[in-house]
């Protein structure tokens, strides 16, 4: 992969072949001929299937601002309540996109979920038009149940990583770092590709108010190293974005310290 | 020979950012965006660009208020506006070491121009092509050569100085902003061109490149 700026040849020859382009890869509107041009700093990376007959190209780069793509999987707070939908932020400062009460998995008018300001969802991206008010839902979309989407529980614990590195977490099943913490503990993980992580390990961090009479044999103990506990690994998982794969393993026996 | 030192991606809490030290003179650039807009600056179908220009010291005024205009131009024709309509992005350049003489801006407005170039790859906002910014003094000795990111002293030595913005696409150059200052003729001011392009170019391989590609190194470090 080579180092690519704006403005620079790209070398991809789009006649005799179907072209689909990704991030950092812009055709100038309006212009007949088929002009692709770099927009962004990155690494260049191009697919083509075994037929040579289409190929895939787009700039890997790393952004700290999340721009949302139809079927992203995102992690949002509620931070307003309507009738007939949810406004949801995805980052700081981003404009805020609704979440209807119908993109629920069995929703009706009289079955509606039940949402407050500050709970936070698993979602999907499911329309994004630069020009209109971005739209989310909270469904798997081939099979209408609810497919690991919803709200996230609060005994987890959110955090904000890059941008690339979340979207590795996500796609690349051959990635090592959630391997490698599965050695240490039992986790439960929603990766949002806005750069958010939600994590929690054991029972996850216990909710202020909720006292523990429900499973009273659970003790104060057990709540205090599952709370160690998913703070290590939200520490390991932050920390690996620093360094190269061979130190992974230094830096969660170094995070998992004294647990 | 001038100093150069370039880092991208230095504020933890901005989207891009760049500090930008040339011959002893510092500037910090800080991109946020896209985001939301403010009502009042929202534009329906392209980018709103908000760029702010803050001096070493004191408040800013009509001085530094030049230099936003200048740099906001500039920047309107090189961001991909209509990727994010509606939407803002900010631009903010914090000298921190600048030859302050307030009739010349000539090496704060080059400062300017590069740093937000970095700082706008770091944030990843969608741009038509590459930019390269370069000063040229002309010595009052006749027939000495041109010096590029001259020292103030050597400005106000000058006969003319000038400040050259080049676009760089496939190698192709051109001039997209030229502040000159000082007496010259315009088979001279042809010579500054030539001279300002092969240095634009220059510094678009050797230094621009290297920058980024260093940045893309240390965000991808874990992908073995």
């Amino acid at each position: 992969m080579s180092v690519i700026l704006p403005g620079d040849d790209l070398g991809i020859s789009t006649d005799q072949i179907e072209t689909s382009i990704g991030p950092g890869i812009y055709k100038v509107p309006g212009i007949k001929d088929t002009k692709l041009i770099p927009i962004n700093g990155g690494l260049l990376n191009i697919q083509r299937n075994k037929q040579g007959t289409r190929q895939a190209a787009h700039l890997e780069s790393n952004s700290r601002r999340y721009i949302p793509q139809v079927s992203d999987m995102v992690i949002g707070t509620i931070v307003g309540v309507y009738a007939e939908y949810y406004k949801v932020l995805l980052q700081n400062f981003l404009s805020n996109v609704t979440l209807s009460v119908m993109a629920f998995p069995n929703a009706t008018k009289k079955n509606r979920p039940n949402l407050r300001q500050g709970q936070c969802v698993y979602a999907r991206v499911s329309s994004y038009i630069p020009d209109l008010e971005t739209e989310l839902e909270c469904f798997d979309l081939s099979t209408g149940k609810d497919g690991g989407f919803g709200l996230l529980d609060e005994s987890g614990y959110i955090f904000d990583v890059e941008l690339n590195y979340a979207r590795e977490l996500l796609f690349n099943p051959g990635f090592l770092v959630l391997e490698k913490l599965s050695t240490k503990c039992m986790f439960e993980i929603a990766i949002g590709i806005n750069g958010k992580i939600w994590l929690k390990c054991g029972d996850g961090v216990p909710i202020p108010g909720k006292s523990t009479d429900e499973d009273s044999d659970k003790m104060d103990v057990d709540y205090v190293k599952d709370l160690k506990t998913t703070l290590a690994a939200a520490n390991y998982i932050k920390q690996c974005q620093k360094v190269s794969p061979e130190q992974f393993d230094k830096v969660l026996a170094a995070s998992f310290k004294g647990l | 020979m001038s100093s150069l030192e370039v880092h991208a991606g230095v504020l933890g809490n901005s989207d891009g950012s760049c500090l930008y030290v040339v011959n002893g003179n510092k500037v910090i650039t800080s991109v946020v965006g896209p985001i939301e807009a403010k009502a009042r600056q929202e534009l329906p179908q392209t980018v709103s660009l908000e760029v702010v220009v803050r001096p070493v010291t004191g408040l800013s005024n009509s001085r530094e208020k030049l230099l936003e205009e200048k740099i906001r131009n500039l920047l309107q024709n090189i961001i991909i506006g209509f990727k994010y309509p509606r939407q803002t992005i900010q631009v903010v350049v914090q000298f921190l070491i600048a030859d302050g003489r307030p009739e010349y801006t000539a090496l704060e407005l080059n400062m300017a121009i590069n740093s937000a170039f970095y700082a706008l790859v770091d944030a990843g906002v969608a741009m038509y092509k590459s930019f390269v910014s370069t000063v040229v003094a002309v010595p009052p000795e006749q027939g000495s050569s041109l010096i590029f990111d001259p020292s103030m002293e050597q400005i106000v030595a000058s006969k003319s100085h000038h400040v050259v913005t080049y676009s760089v696409e496939h190698d192709e150059c051109k001039i997209i902003l030229l502040e000159s200052n000082g007496l010259f003729e315009m088979k001279e001011l042809k010579n500054i061109l030539d001279a300002a392009k092969i240095q634009c170019l220059t510094v678009h391989e050797d230094v621009q490149r290297d920058v980024i590609e260093s940045k893309l190194q240390q965000d991808y470090i874990w992908k073995s």
